[in-house]
């Protein structure tokens, strides 16, 4: 009798946002899939060649959002929230789940599945989080809080430019009334969140429907949101470091070339981004070469 | 001199959450009367009374007249009298006789932690004045006669100077525990006084 495959990533639940390149997507899926984690995946309702790819693949433990609860996504829009929560509502209506992390299609592991498993299962949620107001004031710091943004581009799209600059024209929000005294807190879109925990920010907005009434009118609110949303649940005491890695290139990450791997896997991050099959294949095929590799060395 | 101390952000998340407490002892209604307000001059006065409004906002509560509402005295002028009465002076500062409840809560200026920017740091040490008057600082309260009831704009414009002043140095020196609390708010170092360590020390 054949013993049947390990599963390390069984109880995880991955959640995925995409909108293009399928066959870098269907990596990521095919290996999340084979370590035992369940995929719940947003797909942009006008990524339809995208959708088709991944419905012909039949992968097990795939779960694809419909596209009536679909989102059309405008970057820093509120529609990203939007389709997070919508995935987070799905992945916890499963039963036995008891790790969420939130991907893009472009991650990738950076560690083999029983090593990443066992760093992100200690009862921690793994994510950057800051306090916004310690941010450099040129990074937004609490101006995304403040002021009411236009989602879209601003670098190439000069109109979204010039509405969110003249925004602080209309006058700050108050904040202690509109966040009813939560801090404001910031860090990246990619996290990883404990069940309990996520479990609890999904009562609190139940309970509290101000909140998403707020980050509506906030800037990019995918980078605030979920952050002082835990930041207002006691689980904030447990704290890991980052799941995701990224190296930025302006307002962007930048695709990881094969060079950027071991800086990569020296922080220690489970996941990496930005990764593309077509502009550097073997930064793909060396990412994935030792997410397989039992006992690899992390920065090797 | 003892060096100055950077304040630790997550502690300052802490004492903030204890000010959750106060609706326990606001009553069902929330109907609050300040009173004991600071003078212009006095910044550190100022920033409390900011932080108590923002707490308050962030609580709902609806402003109320002395004879209906909870009234919170903040410590200066007569202690005023009232159906229910909280008492909230200045760290530090002496408590008058008076049928009222004294806090136990930290000082409302920490509802303001995350509410304000902190910008990259600059130089020097800022000594704040040993009265709880700013007028040598900011020129721009020597220019508004006292008695002037100032329009809110007014108001936040010269506390926005004092943030401006504190932001412009890498640290301060704050006689009162109110003016380390601020500078904390800022994320400025403060030399500790013993006033201000028994205070930290406390929360």
């Amino acid at each position: 009798m054949v013993a049947p495959p390990p599963r390390p990533l069984a109880g995880f639940a991955c959640l995925v946002l995409a909108h293009d390149n399928p066959a870098q997507l269907l990596l990521l899926l095919r290996w999340l899939s084979a370590q035992g984690a369940a995929c719940h995946l947003h797909l942009d309702p006008r990524a339809a060649p995208v959708r088709a790819a991944v419905e012909a693949t039949a992968l097990p433990g795939l779960h694809l959002l419909p596209e009536a609860r679909s989102q059309r996504i405008e970057w820093g829009g509120y529609a990203m929230v939007s389709a997070t929560l919508a995935l987070m509502h799905q992945a916890l209506a499963q039963p036995g789940v008891t790790q969420l992390c939130l991907l893009s299609g472009t991650h990738l592991p950076l560690l083999p599945a029983a090593e990443l498993a066992a760093r992100l299962s200690d009862g921690c949620s793994h994510l950057d989080l800051r306090f916004a107001c310690m941010e450099p004031p040129e990074r937004e710091s609490l101006h995304r809080f403040w002021f009411r943004g236009v989602p879209g581009r601003q670098e190439s799209r000069p109109l979204v430019r010039w509405l969110n600059r003249n925004a602080w024209r209309l006058g700050p929000r108050d904040l202690a009334r509109g966040l009813h005294g939560l801090t404001p807190m910031v860090g990246s879109q990619w996290w990883h969140l404990a069940a309990p925990a996520a479990r609890d920010m999904l009562a609190f907005l139940a309970e509290n429907p101000w909140f998403e009434a707020f980050f509506r009118h906030a800037r990019i609110p995918d980078e605030s949101f979920f952050h002082t949303l835990l930041g207002a649940t006691p689980h904030v005491a447990r704290l890991g470091p980052p799941m995701s890695w990224q190296s930025m290139q302006g307002y962007s990450p930048r695709v990881l070339a094969a060079a950027d791997l071991p800086k990569a896997r020296a922080s220690g991050a489970a996941f990496g981004r930005k990764f593309d099959l077509a502009a550097q294949p073997e930064a793909v095929r060396l990412a994935l070469q030792a997410a397989q590799a039992e006992g690899a060395v992390i920065g090797a | 001199m003892m060096a100055a101390t950077q304040p630790d952000p997550w502690h300052m998340e802490a004492i903030k959450r204890r000010l959750d407490t106060l609706p326990h002892w606001l009553g069902e209604d929330r109907r609050v009367c300040i009173a004991g307000a600071p003078p212009l001059e006095d910044i550190e006065g100022q920033f409390r009374l900011a932080g108590l409004r923002c707490l308050l906002a962030a609580l709902g509560a609806r402003r109320g007249t002395q004879a209906s509402a909870t009234t919170i005295w903040l410590g200066h002028g007569l202690v005023p009298l009232g159906p229910r009465l909280l008492l909230w002076p200045a760290p530090g500062q002496a408590l008058l006789p008076a049928p009222g409840i004294a806090l136990p809560l930290p000082d409302p200026m920490h509802a303001l932690w995350g509410l304000l920017e902190h910008h990259p740091p600059g130089s020097g040490t800022l000594h704040l004045p040993e009265q709880p008057d700013w007028r040598p600082l900011l020129p721009l309260l020597q220019r508004l006669p006292p008695w002037l009831p100032l329009p809110g704009r007014l108001r936040r414009a010269v506390l926005s100077r004092a943030q401006r002043l504190v932001r412009a140095h890498a640290e301060v020196a704050a006689p009162r525990p109110a003016g380390g609390i601020l500078a904390a708010l800022l994320g400025r170092a403060s030399q500790p006084t013993q006033a201000s360590q028994a205070y930290w020390r406390q929360w």
